[in-house]
C-alpha cells in the first residue's frame, strides 16, 4: 500500500463512515470509520505511535488489529464495537498495554488510535 | 502535679524513678500508664501550656537533600504535642508492613503485627475510638458495594477510623496534674543525656530552659518520646563532646529517615460520568453506628498484600478525588432555599437567572441518571510507602539553637526502587482501572529515572530515625524500645518504626508506648 491514500480511498472511507459495512473498503479505512471520535482518537495517536514499535503502516497495524480480533474484518459496525471491547478488556487482563503520553491503554486499542493518526496525517 | 521549669533554680537536681522526654502522644501515653502503679515519673515538655514561637524555633532546621517540609509547621512543641493539630485519622498497617520482605532491603520488625494486636485494642480507647475494627465490613460497607476493580484482587477497599482527634493534653491532662507521683515539668528542654563512667547506662539528664537556669534530672529509667526528628538529634547531640553521639556506635542514629510520599498519580477518565467513587473519596467522611454509637470513617483504596507480596511491591494507597462540573446556577438555588450555607440573596437570584440554562440541565441529568452532576475526571491521589534507606538521614548542622543545640539538616533522600515501585503500582492501577471498564487513566509517575511528579511531598509523617533490631548492627533499639549498649535508655514513637507502610502511624506510636510501659514496670517492679 502506497504512504498517502488517493482520493478515492478517502472517498471510499468517508462513505464508509456513513454507510456500514463496506465490503470493498481497505481495512484500515474500515477500522477508521467505526472510531466515535476520530479526531480525539487522531491527538492521542501520535502518542500511540510513539510508544509502538516504529514504522508501522496503516495496513500493518489494520492487520495487527484485525488479527487480534481473529482475523476477519467485522460484518456491521456494532460487533466491530463489540469485538473490540472484548479485546480491549482481555489485553488489559493480560497486561497487553501501551502507555503513551502517560494513558494506560490497551495494545489493540493503542494501534486504533495510531492507525487514526496516521489517517489524520495523510488527510490533513 | 504541674510544674513551669522556669521556676526551678539553677542547678537543681531533681530524682525520679521514670523520666519521659517529650508531652505528645507517645509520652503522655505512658505518663498515664504510671498514673496508678506507685511509681514516681517525670515528664519533660518542652514547651508550656500553649503555643510559643521562641519555642517553636527550637524545631527549626534546614534540608540538605530533597526538599522536605517546615518542621517548625509540621510539629508543635507544647504540651500535648503535635496531637494539638492532629486531625485524628487512626490506621494498622498490614501485616505484610511487619514482615521481612523479598526485594526490600532492611525491611521488617522483630515481631509480627500479631504481637502488636493487644496493644491497638487498648490503644482505640486512648485515641477516643470505637471497638477495633478496621475491614469496610466493620463500617456496613457490603463487598457489592465497592465498585470493580477495588475489591480485589489488586486493590481493595480499607477504613480509617476518625478520633475526635484527641487532645492528648486537654484531655489527660488534668488527670496527670492530679497525679501525686507524676510531675509534669512545662518548659524544660532535654538539652543532653549523659552516661556514667562505665557507658553502659544513663546517668543524668541535662535540662535547658529558655532565658533561666536550667536543672539535672536523675532517673532509672527515660524514654525518649519527642518525634522521629528530635529522638534522632537528642541522641546525636549527647554522650562525649565531639563524639558520634549516644546509640550510635554503629552510625544509625538519624539513618533510615522515612515519611510517606504523597503525589497525585494521574487521572482516570471514567467511561460513565455519573459512576459514584464517593465511597473511596478518601478525604470525605461518613458515618456508621458501632456498639451504639455513630461513628466517622473513610474509605479509599490500598494496593493488596497479596499483590504487594507476589510482585514485590512498596504499600501504596489511593483516594479517588471526583473532578466535577461547575453549577453555579443550583449552588445558587441550594443557597436560596437554604439547603447550603446562605449567601447574598440578591447576587444569588442574579447567578440562577444567568444560568438557568445550567439549572435545566443538571435537572435533566438528574431525571436520567439519577445525578445532577457529571464527573469529568476522578484524581488518584497517592501516597506511597518510601522503602528503608540508610542515606535518608536525619544529621546535625551547623547553626545553634537558642539553648545552644546543633540544628538539624534533613537529608531526606528517595531511591530508584521507591520510583519503581511507584510506577508498578500506578501502571497496574491503570490497568486495572482499563480492565474493569471503569474507563482509562493517564498517569503522572512516568519514565524509568528517578523523577516524580512535580507535586510529591514527604508528608508530616516521620519516622524511622532509631529503627528497632535485635541486631545492634541493623537497628538503634530492640525489640523492647531499649537502645543498644544503654541499660535504661528508651525510645517511644515513630522513629522506632523499622519499615514504615502507608497506615497513618498515631494509633501504632500509642499501642507500642503502651507495650513500653508494660515492660518498663515489669523491670521496676
Amino acid at each position: 500500500m502506497s504512504a498517502r491514500p488517493t482520493r478515492r480511498e478517502i472517498g471510499a472511507f468517508l462513505a464508509g463512515a456513513a454507510l456500514w459495512p463496506q465490503a470493498a473498503m481497505a481495512p484500515e479505512l474500515l477500522l477508521y470509520a467505526a472510531l466515535d471520535e476520530p479526531r480525539r482518537a487522531c491527538a492521542l495517536g501520535a502518542a500511540c505511535l510513539k510508544a509502538l514499535p516504529p514504522g508501522q503502516t496503516p495496513s500493518q497495524l489494520a492487520q495487527a488489529i484485525l488479527q487480534s480480533l481473529d482475523g476477519a474484518a467485522p460484518a456491521t459496525r456494532q460487533s466491530f464495537k463489540r469485538r473490540l471491547a472484548g479485546r480491549v478488556t482481555e489485553d488489559f487482563a493480560q497486561s497487553a498495554t501501551v502507555e503513551a503520553d502517560g494513558w494506560l491503554l490497551s495494545r489493540t486499542e493503542a494501534q486504533l488510535y495510531a492507525l487514526a493518526a496516521l489517517h489524520l496525517k495523510y488527510t490533513a | 502535679m504541674l510544674v513551669d521549669a522556669r521556676a526551678i533554680p539553677a542547678r537543681t537536681v531533681i530524682e525520679s524513678e521514670v523520666c519521659i522526654v517529650g508531652g505528645g502522644a507517645a509520652g503522655i501515653t505512658l505518663a498515664r500508664e504510671f498514673l496508678a502503679s506507685g511509681f514516681r515519673v517525670a515528664l519533660l515538655e518542652s514547651g508550656g501550656a500553649e503555643i510559643d514561637a521562641q519555642t517553636q524555633d527550637l524545631y527549626s532546621g534546614s534540608d540538605i537533600g530533597r526538599s522536605y517540609q517546615d518542621l517548625t509547621a509540621i510539629r508543635l512543641r507544647y504540651f500535648g504535642g503535635t496531637t494539638n493539630h492532629w486531625e485524628g485519622w487512626c490506621a494498622v498497617p498490614d501485616p505484610i508492613d511487619f514482615e521481612s520482605r523479598e526485594g526490600v532491603a532492611y525491611s521488617g520488625w522483630p515481631f509480627a503485627m500479631s504481637h502488636l494486636l493487644p496493644f491497638y485494642r487498648r490503644a482505640q480507647p486512648v485515641c477516643q475510638l470505637g471497638p477495633y475494627g478496621y475491614a469496610p465490613s466493620d463500617w456496613g460497607i457490603a463487598p457489592a458495594a465497592i465498585p470493580q476493580p477495588f475489591n480485589g484482587p489488586h486493590f481493595v477497599c480499607q477504613v480509617l477510623q476518625k478520633s475526635p482527634p484527641t487532645r492528648f493534653a486537654e484531655v489527660y491532662g488534668p488527670a496527670l496534674r492530679k497525679a501525686p507521683r507524676l510531675t509534669v515539668y512545662l518548659n524544660a528542654n532535654a538539652l543532653q543525656f549523659e552516661t556514667s563512667k562505665h557507658g553502659g547506662d544513663v546517668e543524668q539528664l541535662k535540662v535547658g530552659v529558655l532565658g533561666h537556669g536550667g536543672f539535672t534530672l536523675k532517673a532509672r529509667y527515660y524514654v525518649l518520646a519527642t518525634g522521629a526528628v528530635e529522638n534522632a538529634r537528642l541522641l546525636l547531640s549527647s554522650g562525649p563532646e565531639g563524639g558520634h553521639g549516644l546509640g550510635n556506635d554503629n552510625d544509625l542514629v538519624g539513618r533510615f529517615f522515612a515519611v510517606h510520599m504523597e503525589y497525585i498519580g494521574g487521572l482516570i477518565a471514567p467511561t460513565d460520568p455519573y459512576t459514584d467513587f464517593q465511597l473511596l473519596n478518601g478525604d470525605a467522611t461518613d458515618t456508621h453506628v458501632r456498639e451504639g454509637v455513630r461513628r466517622e470513617f473513610i474509605s479509599y483504596v490500598a494496593l493488596s498484600e497479596a499483590t504487594r507480596r507476589r510482585r514485590r511491591l512498596p504499600g501504596m494507597r489511593i483516594r479517588l478525588h471526583q473532578i466535577v462540573g461547575e453549577t453555579p446556577g443550583m449552588d445558587a438555588l441550594k443557597r436560596l432555599v437554604g439547603r447550603k450555607d446562605q449567601g447574598e440573596v440578591m447576587h444569588d437570584i442574579g447567578v440562577l437567572l444567568r444560568d438557568l440554562g445550567g439549572v435545566a440541565a443538571f435537572a435533566g441529568r438528574r431525571v436520567l441518571h439519577g445525578k445532577g452532576v457529571a464527573v469529568q475526571a476522578i484524581a488518584a491521589r497517592c501516597t506511597s510507602e518510601q522503602t528503608p534507606n540508610p542515606d535518608s538521614r536525619i544529621t546535625l548542622g551547623t547553626e545553634r539553637d537558642a539553648l545552644g543545640l546543633r540544628r538539624v539538616a534533613v537529608d531526606w533522600r528517595l531511591t530508584a526502587r521507591d520510583k519503581q515501585g511507584a510506577l508498578a503500582a500506578n501502571r497496574l492501577l491503570g490497568t486495572e482501572i482499563g480492565r474493569s471498564g471503569l474507563g482509562r487513566m493517564r498517569t503522572f509517575v512516568t519514565g524509568d529515572d528517578t523523577n516524580w511528579p512535580a507535586d510529591l511531598q514527604g508528608d508530616e509523617h516521620t519516622m524511622g530515625t532509631t529503627r528497632m533490631h535485635r541486631d545492634p548492627r541493623s537497628g538503634v533499639v530492640d525489640e523492647n524500645c531499649r537502645v543498644h549498649g544503654l541499660s535504661n535508655l528508651y525510645v517511644a514513637g515513630s522513629s522506632v518504626f523499622p519499615t514504615t507502610g502507608t497506615a497513618n502511624p498515631t494509633l501504632t506510636i500509642v499501642a507500642l508506648a503502651l507495650r513500653l510501659a508494660d515492660h518498663l514496670k515489669e523491670r521496676l517492679a
